[in-house]
């Protein structure tokens, strides 16, 4: 099935020179430590945590609302200390999912209300499915299938994932529209 | 995307008869068919270790049963474990181990000692007693299988009595003797046990005399003591977290442990690249790059990438006796214009290469003809789910549409191109979305799934210089056109009939 | 890699030795110790979004499917070999359905592309395991509990003795006991049942249980509080620990329990292999695992055998058990194993060229398999 169509209300989202399209009803902390590198969608209610360390996105990534994206932090016989996230291009993030990764690459897909614990490695090309918990300092590698809790791979992927994912991000984004005075 | 978290609408049918979306298809360019998961061969290309992404050697991978030799996975919960270090002040470690911490950006305290801990389900190698490791991978005492020793008499036992009767063969060959047995028994269909018969039975073993392994053999010994139940199993309380769940045992096939105080780490098992090849041919159809954490493939002829995908934008409710409207996407994947021209299922040519040995048997009746050495059977049975009775019919616009290649830098121009035309929603680049009918027979009952099948007839360049001596054989390789006319079958997913 | 594989096809390959269990299979290399893996016969159907048990088909064509997915997990995510071109020790009762063997053997030769299958039985692996010649196999595995004499490498096919009496008897009979305990009927899914069954239940003396049968109350052993994520935990009672696997050894007219069908194959057997026989058992299949299993069989067939119509027709009254070189679960696959690796040339397989000319397999029950080959028979057949 073809994407349809999402409405937003043009006063609530700011877009950027580069085309990120980021609400306003979000929560991002230090704002100066997080980079979107481009036509990354922020949805409303979306929490990301800069204040921790640093958050960078590739292109095409879209937070959906809800979601929370924050620095994974380790715990050392001397206190607490955060670690950048990075994220590649292409990366969907479902709706209410936290995600404490270290490393999410590019065409990844994480569904709704998914839990990724601190320091998890996301390798390019998987899919996390919806309600799933992904206990700390996992490795999911490419083309696997994650589900459950804790997750576990169930199946494998086509092939042709990144191409998906590129299709479908960039899609998305261009089914993102404001809505126009009728 | 929308492959992987929505039903399947739109299913092409493979050249072996099965129903697959197009994401799970591959593309042979050399017999220009459509192949799937189902009938192709799939083979091994290489070893890694999907938690520390290292290559390992097949042969390694084989000596170390496929093993990685530096990641152990939860015997509890099977999540991976975690390398945790303490300070070993011994009197201390208590306190260390609360604060965790990981190794290398530490002080470097000589005494550092290491131990595995689930952050899943929180067990650690302490839990069942073993011992701090000095060094943060490997060192991790292993076991070894209790019953490999006796596993090991009986081997030899049995491959000397196997070569003993291979000898005894050879002699009696070399004597011409052909006794063989007047009757077919089951003694012949499992190995050896015609030749332990004899031995048993006090035969005479062939002149050699009987090997030592035979001679120093002791069966084994039976008694008349079983395993009676423990004294307390009717006084003593059931703790259940202290017995192990058939998952937790059988994760370790040689031990399975009973209690969980005897649960070990588990070497992560390794995971493999795998390359697909198609059967007909033996041409690769995908290769991985060696690399683990490279998603590149050296070789990749997907479906996805050379044959028109179809997609449904919109359809309305399928209502017996009716017409409705379908909206559809066509996309050309490939690098060269395209011509596709949408047709009844019924109007696909019968293309010769059907004549291609389909099933076994005929394949096995031309081999027998050839009296060639029997040929490998090269396709599978014809699976389930071939020709699925469509419920309703599309009616095809009969022009030919001409779809333009593929242009990365297209996506930039973002206005689609709208065609007044009836049929001719929008074109934009190599897209173009079509506005076609569907009859629905009014005998259809409501309920029931809605589907149409669809046929396409697409011309398809092929890149590949065809090859000089298989000739005929392949589909109509004449030497100069490269330009091929193919034709594939979609069915079309589009709800349930409504009433 | 390549190359290296090429050369290993000089030398044969290790076989890979299949065992395809109701409930569980298991799958490794001949020559092992152990299997590779013992996991449930299941895998994950990606149009169904569940996991499908292999022997849940209704057609040849879905149990083709069926094992062609399962196989494929085997090969690619647990053992991690080419299937092509490589030999497969296939573990299988006597009794497994035609149509599952020969469906097996078109998967394997046909899709696998295998360079030959050995057909074993799965008594007579057991047997190997002991290397004793005769032993009796009591099998006990998920559906069926088999009993076969095997003497001196031959199955006594005349005294196989086969009743629905394993696993699935224990767990119905344990789902309906629960029921009792809590009051309810509890719906628990097979796993819960296989998990409590495990963890709780084992196989009470001869003499409980027959106070249990008369009345009578003996002191039960402790009950246990089992829970279960999202409800209210189950009460599992001593007396449901101890009977879960009372069908098992429940006699009526037809004298089908257990020990009953031990003691007839015995009877059938003949009679100068009974005494060895009843001196060479070997009880064996997962099932078997159960705490106190063994020692209730022992019992009762000691206790039988001086019953009627036992006590005039058999005269043995000595029983000796084995104990195999392997997990009761794995015990069959063992013998693959040693069988396998013992005749490595692989003299016993049906090679894929012999199959694809002649596409069916042999099997006991079968006439053209089991005619001496100078009965009038064949002269009419050409």
């Amino acid at each position: 099935m073809e994407l349809q169509d999402t409405y937003y209300n043009k006063s609530e989202y700011v877009e950027t020179a580069s085309g990120n399209k980021v609400s306003r009803q979000t929560v991002l902390c230090g704002s100066q430590n997080i980079i979107l590198h481009g036509k990354v969608i922020v949805q409303s209610d979306a929490i990301i945590r800069g204040d921790l360390a640093n958050v960078k996105t590739g292109r095409f990534c879209i937070i959906s609302k809800g979601s929370v994206i924050r620095p994974p932090f380790k715990k050392f016989s001397k206190g607490v200390a955060f670690f950048p996230l990075q994220m590649g291009d292409h990366v969907f993030v479902g709706e209410n999912t936290v995600v404490n990764a270290a490393v999410v690459g590019s065409y990844v897909y994480i569904g709704k209300n998914v839990v990724i614990g601190r320091r998890c490695v996301l390798k390019d090309c998987c899919m996390i499915e919806d309600n799933s918990v992904l206990p700390a300092e996992t490795v999911v590698p490419s083309f696997a299938r994650y589900s459950g809790s804790p997750a576990r791979l169930i199946t494998t992927l086509p092939e042709a994932m990144p191409d998906l994912m590129s299709e479908f991000t960039k899609s998305y984004y261009q089914h993102f529209l404001p809505t126009t005075v009728n | 995307m929308a492959y992987l978290t929505q039903p399947d609408y739109v299913k092409y049918i493979c050249s072996c008869g099965q129903l697959k979306p197009i994401t799970s298809l591959y593309f042979c360019r050399h017999c220009l068919k459509i192949r799937c998961g189902f009938c192709i061969c799939h083979e091994v290309d290489s070893h890694y270790c999907a938690n520390c992404l290292e290559n390992m050697p097949s042969s390694e991978a084989r000596l170390k049963k496929n093993r990685c030799s530096s990641c152990f996975d939860c015997p509890s919960c099977f999540h991976t474990l975690s390398t945790r270090a303490t300070l070993a002040q011994p009197r201390q470690a208590a306190q260390d181990a609360a604060a965790g911490g990981d190794t290398k950006v530490e002080n470097k305290q000589p005494k550092k000692m290491y131990y595995l801990s689930c952050f899943n389900c929180r067990w650690t190698s302490r839990d069942v007693g073993i011992p701090d490791q000095p060094v943060a991978s490997g060192g991790w005492p292993e076991r070894t299988n209790p019953f490999t020793t006796r596993m090991n008499q009986l081997l030899d036992y049995y491959k000397a009595i196997a070569q003993q009767e291979k000898q005894e063969k050879l002699e009696r060959e070399r004597k011409k003797f052909a006794i063989r047995g007047k009757y077919i028994t089951l003694t012949d269909k499992t190995g050896l046990t015609g030749a332990m018969a004899r031995n048993i039975a006090g035969l005479p073993s062939s002149d050699g005399g009987s090997s030592s392994a035979i001679a120093n053999f002791v069966a084994s010994q039976a008694s008349e003591d079983v395993d009676e139940l423990p004294e307390d199993i009717y006084t003593k309380e059931v703790n259940l977290k202290q017995i192990t769940s058939m998952a937790q045992r059988l994760a370790s096939p040689e031990w399975q442990p009973a209690t969980v105080s005897r649960l070990h780490p588990l070497a992560k098992l390794l995971s493999v690249k795998r390359s697909q090849r198609c059967r007909a041919c033996d041409h690769n159809l995908t290769k991985p790059e060696y690399n683990p954490g490279s998603i590149k493939f050296k070789i990749e002829l997907l479906a996805y990438y050379h044959v028109p995908e179809v997609k449904v934008i919109s359809f309305e409710t399928i209502k017996p006796g009716e017409k409705s409207a379908l909206l559809i996407k066509l996309t050309n994947p490939t690098g060269h214009e395209m011509q596709v021209r949408l047709l009844q299922p019924e109007d696909l040519p019968q293309p010769e290469e059907r004549e291609e040995p389909k099933s076994i048997e005929k394949s096995l009746e031309k081999s027998l003809n050839l009296e060639k050495e029997p040929l490998p059977e090269t396709v599978p049975d014809k699976p389930s789910g071939v020709r699925v009775p469509a419920s309703s019919r599309v009616c095809p616009p009969s022009m030919t549409l001409s779809l333009p290649q593929r242009d990365d830098a297209a996506e930039y121009d973002d206005d689609a191109h709208h065609d007044t035309d009836d049929v001719i929603l929008w074109r934009k680049s190599n897209k173009i979305a079509l506005r076609l009918e569907v009859v629905t027979e009014s005998t259809v009952a409501s309920g029931v799934p809605a589907n149409a099948l669809l046929a396409l007839e697409y011309s398809y360049r092929n890149t590949v210089p065809p090859p000089p001596t298989a000739g005929g054989t392949l589909a109509g390789t004449t030497p100069a056109p490269r330009d091929h006319t193919l034709y594939t079958t979609v069915l079309l997913d589009l709800g349930v009939v409504s009433g | 890699m390549a190359l290296y594989e090429g050369i290993a096809l000089i030398q044969e390959k290790q076989a890979v030795v299949l065992d395809l269990g109701t409930d569980y299979t298991k799958f490794g290399f001949t020559g092992e110790a152990a299997p590779r893996c013992i996991i449930r016969s299941e895998f994950w159907c990606t149009t169904e979004r569940r996991f499908k048990r292999v022997y849940d088909y209704k057609t040849e064509e879905e149990l083709y499917e069926n094992l062609v997915h399962m196989l494929h997990r085997l090969y690619f995510r647990h053992v991690l070999v080419n299937p092509k071109e490589r030999k497969v020790v296939v573990v299988e009762s006597l009794l497994t359905p035609t149509l599952f063997r020969e469906t097996l053997a078109k998967v394997l030769f046909t899709h696998y592309e295998v360079s030959g299958v050995v057909w074993a039985d799965s008594p007579r692996l057991c047997a190997l395991t002991l290397g004793t010649p005769v032993a009796l196999i009591v099998s006990i595995g998920a559906r069926d509990a088999e009993v076969a004499a095997v003497v001196h490498a031959s199955v006594v096919l005349r005294a196989l003795q086969s009743q629905p009496l394993a696993a699935r008897a224990i767990h119905d009979e344990l789902a309906r006991l629960l029921d009792e305990d809590n009051g309810q009927e509890l719906h628990l899914s097979d796993h819960i049942i296989e998990d409590i069954k495990v963890k709780t239940c084992f196989v009470g003396s001869r003499e409980r249980a027959q106070q249990w049968a008369d009345g009578e109350q003996p002191s039960p052993a402790r009950s246990v509080q089992y829970p279960v994520a999202g409800r209210t935990a189950i009460t599992v009672s001593g007396r449901t620990r101890e009977l879960a696997a009372k069908p098992l050894f429940a006699r009526d007219n037809e004298l089908a329990s257990l020990p009953d069908i031990v003691l007839q194959c015995i009877m059938q057997c003949p009679i100068d292999a009974r005494r060895a026989l009843a001196e060479n058992i070997l009880v064996t299949g997962g099932t078997a695992a159960m705490p106190g299993l063994k020692a209730r069989l022992a019992h009762e067939l000691r206790y039988l055998v001086t019953q009627p119509p036992y006590s005039s027709r058999l005269m043995v009254r000595t029983f000796k058990f084995h104990r195999a070189p392997a997990h009761d679960n794995a015990c069959a696959w063992a013998g693959g194993a040693l069988g396998g690796a013992a005749d490595a040339a692989g003299t016993r397989a049906t090679p894929r060229d012999v199959y694809a000319r002649r596409r069916r397999l042999r099997d006991w029950v079968c006439l053209l398999d089991n005619t001496p080959p100078d009965h009038p028979h064949h002269a009419h057949q050409l």
